[in-house]
């Protein structure tokens, strides 16, 4: 019997395994993919929000402040790529002007520290590329850009290092309330568990119409993106977001922690699990982007891809105990700013949960992480790590520099890994400009290597995205 | 008549054969090379060769002279259907004679292991 | 201290490797990030190789194993499965492999022979999903042709240059069905041969003015949206094919892989994304050579091979007395419109000791037209061609004498009766 099944891995998820983990408690994640971090959590901005943005006396305001102070000692903790570079609200008129003073006085009700309004000499001294004619700039200073699905795989493997259970390829089909406790199912096993939290994000009210509950509506919004090569990174110094306006908040513009720029996301309607790109939304991106920064080149482009973020139509986070059934919890809505507030959101849920059950802290708590990146080393520590295994002398990827041996270490990770991809979250390995082209075969072998499995059951991505479809020389 | 996209060279002419005549090259070989099209069309074959190697599956061959193109699918059939051991060299003959052609399938790479 | 380090083992480094030590320079060294020298010959398994220097036709990795024989022969050293992490303009090369270690290599001179890599999905930006199946040409080629690996059934191809033609044909040889090569522009990239031969030979349609406008697929891809586009390359409404197929294979194009020069502060020719050269293959980094396709892509390696010789000469010739190219003035080499590039993009004036080999290439299609070489003094070289293609890599040899008293040459292209 488990004390705590939690619904999906993506950075909510994530971040209540990691806050449960702290305390005596049998806890179970179950993911239905074959890797954490595969909804949202890989496809958004890459953006910890300063917190002016949502509307005075929200759960989001609260979460998304207090989840933005946080996030550095996790981040700290676990060594997750965070840099505290700001942002910049850049406005051109008067009327521009006027929302951005009201977005300052909401950032000073929300308790947003280090915000302030700039005029146009100091802004195109932080941002001397900006095009010509902005007049003014709301400055956050406490912005920060982080690599998201980073911070929800070391969440888990610390979680995973403290206890606590991952069930990857684990739908959750079934759930059956009994008097004190829920047998969770996939079909196939069965997971006796005292409590439930529903964290599986864009597909939540799935998730709860298993229990009759949902009293809540969603809806998804799509946003596309470009991701441009690390050589049109320099051209932007912050995370410059356009002033909204009866048209919406417009596409933004940011350097990423890999060094990358990162430009979008569009806003179209859709259906949950829709993260197709369309020649519409990269206009529109194509259109705006050099009203902003004349010196970014779309040519540079490595990547296209569309994520798929989840509103509820209340505006607001949900985050409660059902009135239902007691000890099934739901979090559910995250939408932007889901990634600045998540551990803000998972304290929150370990406040829920404690209300009924009594939560002991654990004596001894594994709260660190380290990952070997050999690209970032001095000299001396690249001569020393490759004096003590031999791995590290050979690269992989050529455009980041990756060694095989930092592979390795992924693949020895906690969680269970066989994809391309998954490797390359962990690694950065096809993140550069020839996006896999080289290195991809060569990931490929050292999984299938260090694994122990065939080469056409390594896939790409997410289940059934095979790369190998046989062998030649059937007829032998 | 029978219209050729000649390819002895990258001009590629439109060359209209009628028996031994031609129009439409620009050169001599252009004409040569438009008959034997249609009368005879032959090509170099290119594949691989499983090998019992657990590093190497695969070793690279051609046919040594050009085959017939319409025996190139039956050709394959047969390399598909042979395995060879390593240590190969190039130019070792991997399969004699491919279907009674008097030409031989022979490796292009070397694979020691 | 080397006198030259060649970074690259392909035909490039090979021929430069062996030119440099034929040509005096003593101590010479391949740095390689494979494990094996020959780079992409050993997967070009097809034939149509060394017309040109061998006056023979070779397959890929034939090719390679003559040049890998003669670096062996001319005692030349060599390091594979290592990767050259940085190179600095005092010519210090820092590399890395799982023997050594961390290597640091001083060198009198460098030749950058690190080839080309093709351009990547995203660069393209195709609308749809971003499943798997979507590859480039030369991947697929590596896993059919060395691997032994099939990469799909049903395959349509994008772009129409030789390696995406080449594994058209490849492909059907080895059982799968390819449904379509689909190119944008009007005319085919590759090699006329090639698509008579890959495309014609086995009934597979090339699309021309057509494009992949969408694709489909949960996980892998599972069908394609093609439609035809205008002479400005905009989509045609209404004009959609769809295709069931699991695969797409991309040959939309080769980008020389200059980050290394980049940081040894190479200038770099937008046009050709490699490096500017004078004649002698030295970039714009005294002692720094460049040749192959991290210069310019070539579409025949016999004149990669070729341009590797003069660059490894000079190279050695650099090493052994390290004045000769100190500053002098140059003349530029400029090109009309009808001209893409062309290298080298200068030329020495103390170098006037024999005529000047120049590749260009044109950026659309001409027949019967005069290629036309004018000095500043209105000195003119007329060169008539029955054709000229974007695809085919034209060279011309420049009279010493036509640079004499000028500052300036230009290359351009007159069509009959202009």
């Amino acid at each position: 019997m488990f004390d705590v099944v939690i619904i999906g891995s993506g950075v909510v998820g994530a971040s209540i395994a990691y806050e449960l983990s702290k305390y005596k408690l049998n806890i179970c994640v179950v993911e239905k993919e074959n890797d954490v971090s595969l909804g949202a959590s890989r496809a958004n901005s890459g953006i910890i929000h300063g917190g002016y943005d949502c509307v005075e006396n929200s759960l989001m305001a609260k979460l998304n402040v207090e989840g933005n102070i946080l996030v550095h000692q996790i981040c700290k903790d676990l060594d997750v790529p965070l840099k505290n570079i700001g942002s910049l609200v850049i406005g051109k008129n008067d009327e521009d002007k006027q929302v951005i003073n009201d977005l300052y006085n909401r950032g000073i009700n929300n308790n947003v520290k280090g915000i302030k309004i700039i005029d146009s000499k100091q802004l195109y001294q932080l941002e001397p590329n900006l095009n010509e004619g902005f007049t003014c700039a709301l400055y956050c200073e406490s912005a920060s850009i982080i690599s998201p699905w980073e911070l929800c795989i070391a969440q888990i493997e610390c979680a995973i290092n403290n206890g606590c259970k991952l069930n990857l390829n684990y739908e959750v089909t079934e759930i059956v309330a009994h008097n004190n406790y829920y047998t969770v199912s996939n079909g196939e096993n069965s997971i006796d568990t005292k409590m439930i939290i529903n964290a599986s994000g864009a597909g939540s009210i799935k998730i709860d119409e298993l229990l009759d509950e949902c009293d809540y509506q969603c809806k998804y919004v799509k946003g596309e993106y470009y991701l441009l090569d690390k050589n049109q990174s320099s051209i932007v110094n912050h995370v410059i977001f356009q002033t909204p306006n009866k048209n919406g908040k417009g596409i933004l513009i940011t350097p990423t922690v890999h060094n990358n720029l990162l430009v979008g996301p569009t806003a179209t309607n859709t259906t949950s699990d829709d993260t197709s790109v369309s020649s519409d939304g990269l206009q529109i991106i194509a259109k705006q982007v050099n009203n902003i920064y004349k010196d970014i080149n779309l040519r540079e482009n490595i990547r296209n891809f569309a994520g798929v973020r989840v509103r509820s139509l209340k505006k607001d986070f949900i985050i409660k105990e059902s009135t239902k059934n007691k000890n099934y919890f739901i979090v559910a809505g995250i939408a932007s700013p889901g990634l600045s507030a998540s551990v803000a959101i998972a304290k929150k849920v370990v406040e829920l949960v404690s209300v009924n059950n009594q939560l002991q802290q654990k004596e001894t708590f594994i709260n660190t992480r380290k990952v070997i990146r050999f690209n970032e080393l001095s000299e001396n520590e690249k001569i020393d790590l490759i004096n003590k295994d031999k791995n590290y002398g050979r690269i992989v990827c050529r455009c980041e520099n990756i060694s095989e041996g930092e592979i390795i270490n992924a693949l020895n990770g906690p969680i269970s890994i066989s994809s391309i991809d998954a490797i390359k979250r962990r690694c950065n390995t096809g993140m550069g400009r020839c996006q896999g082209g080289f290195c991809g075969v060569k990931v490929m072998e050292i999984i299938a290597k260090h694994q122990n499995i065939a080469i056409e059951n390594i896939t790409a991505d997410k289940k059934g995205s095979y790369i190998i479809s046989n062998v030649t020389k059937k007829g032998v | 008549m029978k219209e050729i996209i000649c390819t002895v060279c990258p001009k590629s002419c439109h060359v209209l054969v009628d028996g031994n005549n031609t129009s439409g090259n620009i050169c001599i070989r252009g004409k040569n090379h438009a008959i034997a099209e249609t009368t005879n069309p032959v090509r170099v074959l290119t594949s691989t060769i499983k090998t019992n190697s657990d590093i190497n599956h695969v070793v690279s061959v051609k046919s040594k002279k050009a085959l017939p193109k319409h025996l190139i699918m039956d050709a394959m059939k047969l390399i598909n259907q042979t395995t060879v051991s390593t240590p190969i060299i190039i130019g070792d003959v991997l399969i004699d004679n491919i279907l009674n052609t008097n030409i031989d399938i022979v490796a292009t790479s070397n694979v020691y292991n | 201290m080397y006198d030259v380090i060649v970074v690259g083992g392909g035909p490039a480094g090979l021929g430069s490797a062996i030119s440099a030590k034929q040509n005096g320079a003593k101590k010479v060294l391949i740095i390689e990030r494979d494990n094996v020298l020959g780079g992409i010959l050993n997967q070009c398994i097809h034939n149509g190789f060394g017309l040109h220097y061998f006056n023979e036709e070779l397959c890929g990795p034939e090719y390679a194993d003559r040049f890998i024989k003669m670096v062996k022969e001319n005692d030349i050293e060599i390091l594979l499965d290592t990767m050259v992490i940085e190179i600095s303009d005092n010519k210090e090369i820092v590399a890395i492999n799982n023997q050594q270690g961390y290597l640091k290599l001083a060198a009198k001179s460098i030749v950058l022979a690190m080839g080309c890599r093709e351009r990547a999905a995203g660069a393209i930006s195709i609308p749809g999903n971003r499943c798997a199946g979507i590859m480039s040409a030369g991947s697929a080629q590596y896993f059919i042709n060395k691997q032994g690996y099939m990469v799909g059934k049903k395959v349509v191809i994008l772009g129409s240059g030789d390696i995406g033609l080449i594994m058209a044909r490849r492909l059907v040889l080895e059982g799968a069905q390819v449904l379509a090569c689909v190119e944008i522009m009007p005319y085919s990239n590759g090699l006329v041969r090639n698509v008579v031969q890959c495309l014609n030979d086995f009934d597979i349609p090339l699309l021309l003015s057509h494009t992949i406008t969408k694709i489909i697929g949960k996980n892998r891809v599972e069908k394609i949206i093609v439609s035809k586009v205008d002479e400005n390359r905009n989509v045609i409404i209404g004009s959609e094919i769809e295709f069931d197929c699991d695969t797409v294979l991309l040959s939309v194009g080769l980008i020389p892989e200059n980050e290394l020069s980049k940081k040894a502060n190479v200038d770099i020719d937008k046009r050709t994304n490699g490096a500017i050269v004078y004649d002698n293959m030295e970039t714009s980094v005294s002692g720094i050579f460049s040749c192959g396709n991290v210069l310019h892509v070539h579409d025949l390696v016999d004149h990669v091979t070729l341009e590797s010789l003069q660059a490894g000469k000079y190279a050695a010739l650099y090493a052994m007395n390290q004045t000769i190219n100190s500053e002098n003035k140059t003349i530029s080499l400029k090109v009309d419109a009808n001209i893409g590039y062309c290298v080298p993009q200068k030329v020495r004036l103390t170098n006037l000791n024999e005529d000047k080999k120049i590749s260009f290439r044109v950026k659309k299609k001409f027949d019967s037209c005069t290629i036309i070489i004018t000095n500043a003094n209105n000195q003119e070289i007329k060169i008539n061609k029955p054709y000229l293609l974007p695809c085919e890599m034209q060279q011309v040899m420049i009279k010493k004498e036509l640079f004499e008293n000028c500052d300036e040459i230009l290359i351009s292209i007159k069509e009959k009766g202009e």
